[in-house]
């Protein structure tokens, strides 16, 4: 299939880490949540089982469960609905041709998100009307060469921003800043602070290592930190 | 006469640019003791710093409020049946 790369198919080693939910992630309440996330997992097992010997009905469940979260990761990313349905069309149609592929050696759910990142960014990549990327390094902090800020003060403007725009204002400034990262920096994002996914499950799914998830991270946080300082008034530094 | 206990000496203070360096450790609590102690210790002295992680702070949570790209039913129904369509050709092969 045109954008999927063979390793994008492949599901790579699970540790206890990689499943652990990131600080801040609320668990879904239950009166036996262990119990339940046994439940499920066997449910889930079962299913993926029932999809590898070509089972539609299972194959309709997986979708059913799945798109939804697939096709918010998908338009974050690439900014337009009827890019995000067209990679959901391709992922799904991967995911019944190449469910054997999937040995359970990540969870299921790692292995969608690997399928969808990588057929958005192969999308961008192809795409005629590529976005100008803006460069980084008028938005970031600028530091005196005794390491101390170079403009000082630094403005605490979160109040202002309380007081000046709405919630959905400053959404709105935050969503246009977003779209001006590169590709990569903004699935970082996207599946850090809007999915709320751990720093080695996001390694995982963009095939990167810990270090570099967080490098591109925190500098896409400066960034968009820049960003949001300058469209309030204040300097990015 | 007890002896004074001698005033403690930071070997270890941090300007601010790595200040910035450890903010996405900081705010995710995985910075070590030390390390930890010694940005609060920076924090207690710099107000810049901490006007800048408060912004940084609030670009995170601003994030993550962004809301959810809600797939429409129509595109939900469309694609499914696409799908089916295209799963039962590949069945047959």
């Amino acid at each position: 299939m045109v954008g999927m790369h063979n390793e994008a198919l492949q599901d790579s080693p699970t540790t206890a880490a990689n499943q652990a939910p990131k600080k801040g992630y609320r668990k879904p309440a239950g009166k036996f949540p262990e119990t339940r996330a046994l439940r499920s997992y066997e449910n889930e097992a079962a299913l993926i089982k029932r999809l590898q010997a070509g089972d539609e009905q299972a194959f309709e469940t997986i979708f059913n469960k799945y798109s939804p979260k697939l096709y918010n990761v998908a338009q974050r990313i690439l900014g337009e609905p009827a890019d995000a349905e067209e990679v959901i069309q391709e992922v799904f149609l991967t995911v019944f041709r190449k469910a054997e592929s999937f040995q359970g050696n990540s969870q299921f759910s790692t292995w969608l998100y690997r399928l969808t990142v990588n057929e958005a960014l192969g999308k961008i990549r192809k795409s005629k009307n590529k976005q100008k990327e803006v460069e980084y390094e008028e938005f970031l902090p600028k530091f005196a060469d005794d390491g101390h800020h170079a403009v000082r003060p630094v403005v605490d403007w979160c109040a202002t921003a309380e007081e000046q725009y709405a919630g959905r204002e400053l959404r709105q400034l935050l969503s246009k800043a977003l779209n001006q990262l590169k590709p990569i920096d903004k699935s970082v994002v996207v599946l850090s602070d809007v999915e709320g996914m751990s720093d080695k499950e996001i390694a995982e799914i963009l095939d990167l290592t810990v270090s570099a998830v967080k490098t591109r991270l925190h500098r896409a946080r400066l960034f968009l930190r820049g960003k949001l300082a300058v469209d309030l008034g204040y300097s990015a530094a | 006469m007890p002896k004074r206990k001698p005033a403690a000496v930071h070997t270890d203070d941090k300007t601010c640019k790595e200040i910035s360096n450890l903010l996405l450790d900081y705010v995710n609590e995985d910075l070590t003791a030390p390390v930890k102690r010694s940005f609060d210790r920076h924090l207690k002295i710099c107000p810049d710093c901490i006007g800048f992680l408060n912004t940084y702070r609030k670009t995170i949570s601003t994030t993550q409020s962004v809301p959810v790209e809600v797939m429409p039913e129509r595109t939900r129904k469309n694609l499914l049946g696409f799908l089916r369509q295209r799963v039962r050709k590949l069945r047959r092969g």
